[in-house]
């Protein structure tokens, strides 16, 4: 009886599990990034958070210490507003 | 025999070949991809603000030095692409186990180059967490150990592949070749301390946007700066000090020619070539006296200082057009790595050393650079200024304050934050200067630029006294609004340094000043007369003809009868807000500007002199500021030390303001559509009748 199955040799096996491993690795971290975008951006253009802003003007709110975005803390952005007893012309 | 080896050799070289383009398509196809995740991640990807730039038009577009840096841009990275493909081409020539079949020699190859990217973004992950494409920050992928130990079995792979290709000398060569270029710029030879000089040096250290308000000496926590407050508490502290204006190009030229914008003709950042003379005479007599002369600047969108203004040296990123856009491409990891490495300013020269490109700028590295450029058998003039305080605030590492100091405000608190990175690029730069002996004789200035306002609750509004309207008094940025004096005051400090300490008197002197103090101060200082020197130096440097002062070393010097003048800068909507939208900035300001040949943009003529029609300008006098505003129909009087506003129609006070009238007329009389409302034909009239 014919096998239905390609039988992989050993080394084939040990290097597609290595190429698919690192290929997988690759992926799941630049979806888990896509993924935390995700989760910050709200509707405000300028951002409504600390972490929002700074993605928004290009660069990946993370120090050596610490990733902000996927970590709980919120610094909102503060949006002033008006005063009513301030008379200056806009 | 030999036909069989031919062929065998002719086969082995095609196969080769056929890897190596197979690596260098994947790899593309690699590079493509990060482009696409970079996008998904961002509001605004690159391409947007391409399309923004169709705002420019097609002649600027097609500038030639513009088309030049861009096209060596992409050539460089095509370069660089070949070259990786090579090593991983190499590496997979000597397999580390037998390999049987093709689909094993394929699946082997494949390995290879999975592992080369991984190991690219792990090293990029580690070293700048900020970039975009650093998706393995905060993993076990990202650790030195891990990174390092693949990075050695990736190197040592390919030393495999090129000693089975190549003869043991021809690698070695290779080795030595790499390893000399990859550590001598690492490698530093012990020099010589400077030697003694019959002139001191003369190092003027500008900080952008550097708010006086902010340091201990006006009352901030110290723990804000505490370097900079260190040197600052040793040296002479001018507390009343602005910038003529507040746009780095005109202040810095305000500095070096002792002159007012409206006397020296540099009006605005990006001045056309034919609007400014760029001959220095300051610079030309140093040279003259056998100066070293350096300009250093971290950023250079906005500040177009170059050799061709009479600097023996320039240290800084290439200034261009190109800037912007090779910022907004550059975040990719191989162009990363090769930022650590000096050499790359040769083929990276728009974000080596360049603060716009926060997440790779090492502010050590840009101080290594500026020590390099320095003299040790002549007397230095060092003119350094430090960006890192400009929007929009892009580092290596990103926030470390904690979350008490939050109070909402983003430009702030990005701002604080960029205050302790400067602050310690000031320790390191002065530590580099004493160990090369530059402050066994030196004249040292400490200033920014220009402020910054955020619009903080600390700083109060003005109180309007019988206004007809209220002019508005606060504003975000620098440069945009004269009446709010969180963007034009400014840090003026100044010491002379013996063997490597501080001689002269530590104190606060009161008064008012300006940046184009500097230079006469310091020809005062270095006693300089038409005597020893040539007659083209002394025709050019006619004290006379200086708008600054000499600064006063005692409280006795100080003249109170002094008036200082500021002037605001383009007046553009989208860089007065809370957040700069570049696509907004760029829609808005486009059509002001142009690129010329040499791939740099400049203001155009026309939008120059019709710009200068709409500025802000003020005198100010002991505490009090006069402005006169395109907005307002009449001269606009303001107290700084009780913060209150008045219109000069309807001021009842004792103080006397027509004299500032008269000196801010007179200074601006000959500027294109100066005082539309005819305030200083009116008070001529006025004032000539009262006579």
């Amino acid at each position: 009886m014919k096998r239905g199955w390609y039988r992989l040799s050993p080394t084939s096996a040990l290097l597609t599990i290595g190429v698919t491993v690192l290929l997988l690795l690759n992926a799941n971290a630049m979806y888990q990034d896509y993924l935390y975008t995700k989760e910050i951006r709200t509707s405000t253009p300028s951002g409504s958070s600390l972490a929002e802003r700074y993605l928004i003007l290009g660069g990946w709110p993370a120090s050596k210490e610490h990733d902000f975005v996927s970590s709980d803390i919120d610094y909102p952005i503060r949006v002033n507003s008006n005063n009513a007893s301030q008379k200056e012309r806009e | 025999m030999s036909k069989n080896r031919d062929s065998n050799d002719s086969r082995a070289r095609a196969l080769l070949l056929r890897v190596f383009f197979r690596t260098l398509a994947i790899l593309m196809l690699f590079t493509v991809i990060l482009f696409n995740f970079k996008s998904s991640l961002q509001v605004y990807s690159v391409m947007s603000l391409a399309s923004t730039m169709n705002s420019l038009d097609s002649d600027s577009l097609a500038a030639y030095g513009l088309l030049y840096d861009i096209i060596f841009f992409f050539c460089v990275l095509i370069a660089i692409h070949i070259i990786w493909s090579g090593i991983i081409t190499v590496s997979t020539r000597s397999p580390w186990f037998p390999l049987k079949s093709k689909n094993q020699k394929e699946l082997y190859w494949m390995l290879f180059v999975v592992l080369n990217i991984t190991c690219l973004i792990a090293v990029n992950s580690y070293f700048f967490p900020t970039s975009l494409v650093s998706y393995f920050r905060h993993t076990p992928v990202s650790e030195p150990l891990v990174w390092g130990g693949l990075a050695s079995f990736l190197v040592i792979s390919f030393y495999r592949g090129l000693f089975h290709l190549t003869t043991k000398s021809v690698a070695l060569c290779i080795s030595l070749l790499l390893i000399a270029g990859v550590l001598s710029p690492f490698i530093s030879i012990s020099q010589t301390r400077a030697q003694a000089q019959k002139d001191p040096n003369i190092i003027i250290l500008g900080i952008d946007g550097l708010r006086p308000d902010h340091l201990k000496y006006l009352g901030a926590d110290p723990k804000i700066a505490p370097n900079l407050n260190r040197v600052l508490d040793s040296m002479t502290v001018y507390k009343n000090a602005y910038t003529p204006q507040g746009r780095t190009y005109v202040a810095w030229m305000s500095l070096l020619t002792g002159k007012y914008p409206v006397n020296n003709g540099i009006r605005f950042n990006l001045a056309p070539p034919e609007m400014v003379n760029k001959t220095l005479p300051f610079i030309e007599l140093l040279k003259e006296r056998g100066y070293n002369t350096t300009y250093a600047i971290d950023e250079r969108r906005f500040n177009q200082i170059d050799s061709s203004y009479g600097f023996n040296n320039t240290v800084g990123p290439k200034a261009g057009a190109a800037d912007a856009l090779i910022s907004g491409l550059g975040d990719l990891p191989y162009l990363n790595i090769l930022l650590l490495h000096p050499y790359s300013s040769y083929i990276l020269p728009y974000l080596y050393n360049n603060r716009a490109y926060g997440k790779a700028y090492s502010p050590i590295a840009f101080n290594k650079a500026v020590i390099e450029s320095l003299a040790h058998e002549a007397p230095n003039f060092l003119a350094l200024h430090y960006c890192q305080l400009h929007w929009p605030y892009t580092s290596k590492d990103f926030i470390s304050q904690p979350l008490e100091n939050w109070d909402g405000n983003y430009n702030h608190y990005m701002y604080k934050e960029m205050i302790r990175s400067v602050d310690k690029q000031v320790a390191d730069l002065f530590a580099r200067l004493s160990q090369e002996g530059m402050l066994d004789d030196a004249i040292v200035y400490i200033i920014s630029d220009h402020g910054e306002s955020f619009k903080l609750p600390t700083f109060k509004t003005p109180v309007p006294q019988n206004l007809k309207a209220f002019p508005k008094t606060k504003s975000w940025g620098h440069g945009t609004n004269i009446l709010d004096q969180q963007q034009s005051l400014i840090l003026l400090a100044r010491a002379e340094f013996k063997n490597g300490t501080v001689v002269t008197p530590a104190q606060k002197i009161d008064g008012l000043y300006s940046l184009v103090d500097i230079v006469p101060t310091l020809v005062s200082s270095l006693a300089i007369s038409s005597t020893g020197i040539s007659s083209a130096s002394a025709s050019r440097l006619n004290t006379a003809s200086f708008d600054g002062i000499t600064l006063p070393w005692t409280a006795e010097q100080v003249s109170h009868q002094r008036y200082v003048v500021v002037e605001s800068s383009v007046p553009v909507k989208s860089i007065n807000k809370s957040f700069i939208d570049k696509k907004e900035v760029m829609s808005e300001t486009a059509s002001n500007y142009e690129v010329r040949d040499d791939g740099k943009a400049y203001m155009r003529t026309k939008n120059y002199i019709e710009l200068i029609a709409k500025k802000q300008r003020a005198i100010y006098f002991q505490n009090w500021q006069l402005s006169l505003l395109p907005d307002y129909d009449s001269p606009v009087l303001l107290n700084t030390a009780t913060n209150e506003i008045y219109d000069t129609d309807n001021y009842r006070g004792d103080f006397n303001w027509q004299p500032m009238m008269r000196a801010l007329c007179s200074q601006y009389k000959e500027d294109p559509g100066f005082d539309p409302h005819a305030s200083c034909t009116e008070f001529i009239i006025s004032h000539n009748t009262r006579n």
